[in-house]
């Protein structure tokens, strides 16, 4: 939700390591993050906090999940990936290896590496390998596009692929 | 010469003797429950009282005060009200603990803090509070088995013991770690 960056960071775990001389503190086992909408939940996550602001919080898992509410009235968005970045400042979450990200519109785009930017809605997906980036956008949520003005710019929410092969297929 | 040895012998007779019966501050044919008394109260009390440790080269390694210590001889353990410690890691890094009461175990250069325990860490301003964290001297490290919370700013974290080493300047907090981090004002 827009309103989640002012939420405080809630995390639970069974154990943590802090280190104050670097400025990060590591929790692991059955880590659950969440911040308004946003949950996170991993075996690993890193809070780095170089004054006292928790500006950068680093996800690993096999693999980590993350879920949040965009807009009140839209579906949850769910999004996997061994690695998961979150740049609170900056809103950005970068999902890398084995990434997918998917709302339950049924829309999915997997990839080598995503870049979600949470406030503007955008998604871009990167592959270097030879799976490419794949995007799936169910039809009828295309049908439901068209029928509202097909002259009309792409709403937010739209996908940006950048891969290396071939065309994404949409079925 | 004969003469000389024997007056040194009768000499040395009569010191032994004497040592043997006079105990300074106490009669030798008090009974047990006397000396166990004698034995449980303190032998030294000091008053607003500080000490300082230095290393080989003469660098201040810690600092250690109390508004009351009582010194135990047989236990070897001194009492401290209000103690304070001060932890110096020689890189211009300090560490301050401080309590309602503690224990100080002379032998094994540990540090007991009882009621109202805090440590901080003077460079971060990290302040963890519990009531109960031992402090070993030696190896300048801190643990706690008791509920602990770290507060920095408006972040804190929280868990059911820990154990901190104070040059590494690294905590481990477990079990059931909670944490909150709150977003700053914009």
């Amino acid at each position: 939700l827009p309103e989640d960056r002012a939420q405080p960071i809630q995390i639970s775990a069974d154990q943590a390591l802090r280190d104050e001389k670097q400025g990060f503190t590591v929790y692991q086992g059955n880590v659950r993050m969440q911040q308004g909408s946003l949950q996170i939940a991993a075996q690993r996550v890193t809070v780095f906090h170089q004054v006292e602001e928790a500006d950068r919080i680093l996800a690993e898992g096999s693999p980590a999940h993350m879920q949040q509410r965009p807009e009140p009235d839209k579906g949850l968005m769910h999004a996997r990936a061994e690695t998961i970045e979150y740049f609170k400042s900056e809103e950005k979450v970068l999902l890398r290896r084995n990434a997918s990200i998917e709302r339950e519109d049924g829309s999915k785009v997997t990839g080598d590496s995503i870049e979600y930017l949470i406030d503007k809605q955008q998604i871009r997906a990167n592959s270097s390998q030879s799976g490419g980036v794949v995007v799936n956008i169910p039809a009828e949520t295309v049908q439901g596009k068209e029928d509202a003005d097909p002259n009309q710019p792409a709403e937010q929410g739209e996908t940006e692929q950048e891969g290396e092969r071939g065309a994404p297929d949409s079925q | 010469m004969q003469k000389t040895a024997v007056q040194v012998f009768v000499a040395i007779t009569l010191v032994l003797l004497a040592s043997y019966y006079w105990s300074p501050g106490g009669s030798p044919d008090a009974d047990p429950a006397t000396v166990a008394r004698r034995q449980a109260l303190a032998q030294t009390y000091l008053y607003d009282t500080r000490s300082w440790e230095y290393d080989e080269d003469g660098a201040l390694t810690e600092a250690l005060e109390a508004s009351r210590a009582e010194y135990y001889a047989r236990r070897k353990v001194s009492e401290l009200t209000q103690p304070r410690f001060y932890s110096h890691d020689g890189n211009d890094r300090t560490w301050s603990a401080s309590a309602d009461r503690g224990i100080y175990r002379h032998r094994a250069e540990v540090l007991q803090l009882r009621s109202s325990v805090n440590l901080s860490n003077d460079q971060t301003g990290g302040v963890l509070n519990t009531q109960a964290m031992t402090l070993n001297l030696k190896n300048n490290t801190a643990t706690s088995k008791v509920p602990v919370t770290i507060t920095q700013g408006p972040n804190t974290i929280r868990a059911d013991g820990m154990e901190a080493d104070l040059n590494l300047e690294r905590i481990v907090m477990k079990p059931n770690v909670e944490s909150t981090y709150v977003a700053p004002r914009t």
